[in-house]
């Protein structure tokens, strides 16, 4: 969305000398909100839409999955081969979550859900 | 087709000599102490406008509202919103008077700026890879070694967070000071250390810009970005319609 | 000097951006679609005949979508 022409804007809401225009140009523009609120229901998207919703769903229990079992490496009630064996299991799932994504070509940013006043999902 | 710009008190106020979409005269529509500002459009005209995300169409939107903002108080709808007739207006209007004249009182005279601060990322965000990077070589590596890799870039990440928190608050601090309501997100993106927006009286926005300046001196590493004012778009509550049944007079 | 009064202008922009399609009072309509990154919300909406005939093409799909997402979603369980 960065190639919309700006020159209607006026020059006066600068209010501060930001100092590093390009970095914040880049941060805002990825600050905003990262996918549409509801999957975009035209036809050609529709494939995708659904593939970005269950892999942000698998990605956001991977997450949870994955900090519970630090949580326990870190608290020491895990045995030396369960260490082992999830981390095989987290490294396979790492994997097997690069090659959907790359099937459907999105991108790590693209997986996402604004919930609205909760900010977003991941 | 109805197009919604604003609602506002003081609904005998002239309105502002500006284009609505499409090039329609701008109206408005009053119920007892508000008024809605609005245009009439037609379907494919609108549609088609709105759905062609261009500055201008953002700008004239917007410069609509601002106008009004000069001379009255302003209730900033979102871009987009398209009513079916002015019953429907007029339905809106009715049903969330009490609502509508809170929002305006809570906002009169005041305006709204936003603050977003950057934080430099060299050596302050937590590098994501490390383990990644354990991952590509993953035939010859342990479980054990990934999920350690993983608990150092957790414990990192947890570091730089709590660090950028309490930052973030030694910067929010005198500006809340100078509000009466704000919102704010710390760290939205790895490097957006805090993005807030505040809800100033008119008068208070000189010694708020001065805040700024001082707080970007007192942090030289940080990089302040201060727009405004707007019109209040984050300190109005939000609304349901509830049409269905509502169109008695 | 052009070029950084436009990068200015750019960065008003997105602030604005981010308020006028997210922010503001925000009816919640009958119908809404999200086109290009923009929700365009309709509210009451009665009489837009070509609307309503493009709206009910993009129910009937995202009520297929709910079919197929179920279906996903139950092959997951049962599945590897």
């Amino acid at each position: 969305m960065t190639d919309i022409d700006a020159s209607h804007i006026p020059e006066d809401k600068l209010l501060c000398d930001p100092g590093n225009l390009e970095a914040f140009a880049t941060e805002l523009e990825q600050a905003r909100t990262p996918l549409p609120r509801r999957i975009n229901a035209d036809p050609e998207g529709v494939e995708r839409g659904l593939a970005k919703l269950v892999l942000t769903l698998i990605e956001l229990l991977r997450q949870l999955l994955e900090r519970q079992a630090l949580r326990r490496i870190e608290g020491g009630s895990l045995r030396e081969e369960e260490i082992e064996r999830l981390g095989q299991t987290f490294m396979k799932l790492d994997v097997r979550m690069d090659e959907l994504k790359q099937i459907f070509g999105l991108e790590d940013e693209e997986l996402n859900l604004n919930l609205g006043p909760l900010g977003n999902l991941l | 087709m109805i197009y919604l710009y604003a609602i506002t008190d003081r609904p005998e106020a002239a309105l502002p000599a500006l284009p609505g979409l499409e090039g329609a005269p701008l109206i408005s529509l009053t119920y007892r102490d508000v008024a809605a500002v609005a245009s009439l459009g037609t379907a494919p005209g609108v549609s088609t406008k709105l759905s062609s995300l261009e500055a201008v169409n953002i700008w004239q939107h917007e410069a609509i509202v601002e106008a009004l903002m000069s001379d009255r108080t302003v209730l900033p709808v979102r871009f987009g919103t398209v009513l079916a007739d002015e019953a429907a207006l007029h339905s809106i209007l009715k049903a969330q008077y009490a609502g509508f004249i809170a929002d305006l009182e809570w906002v009169y005279s005041r305006v709204e700026l936003s603050v977003q601060v950057l934080w430099d990322s060299d050596g302050q965000t937590p590098t994501d890879g490390s383990a990644k990077d354990i991952n590509c070589q993953r035939s010859e590596v342990s479980g054990r070694a990934y999920m350690l890799a993983r608990l150092t870039e957790e414990q990192q990440a947890q570091a730089c967070r709590q660090q950028a928190e309490t930052l973030a608050s030694g910067i929010r601090l005198p500006l809340e000071r100078l509000a009466v309501e704000n919102t704010h997100q710390v760290l939205v993106t790895p490097r957006l250390l805090l993005k807030a927006a505040y809800l100033v009286d008119r008068e208070r926005m000189a010694i708020f810009r001065e805040e700024i300046n001082n707080l970007s001196l007192a942090y030289p590493t940080l990089r302040f970005l201060c727009t405004g004012p707007w019109p209040p778009y984050n300190f109005v509550s939000n609304r349901e319609t509830n049409l269905l049944g509502d169109n008695d007079d | 000097m052009n070029e950084s009064i436009a990068k200015e202008k750019e960065i008003v922009l997105l602030d604005l951006l981010d308020r006028i399609l997210n922010k503001g009072v925000i009816l919640l309509g009958d119908i809404t679609i999200s086109v290009a990154d923009v929700d365009l919300v309709y509210v009451g909406l009665k009489v837009l005949l070509t609307s309503i005939e493009k709206a009910e093409e993009m129910r009937r799909h995202t009520v297929m979508l709910a079919q197929v997402e179920n279906t996903l979603l139950l092959d997951r369980k049962t599945g590897s």
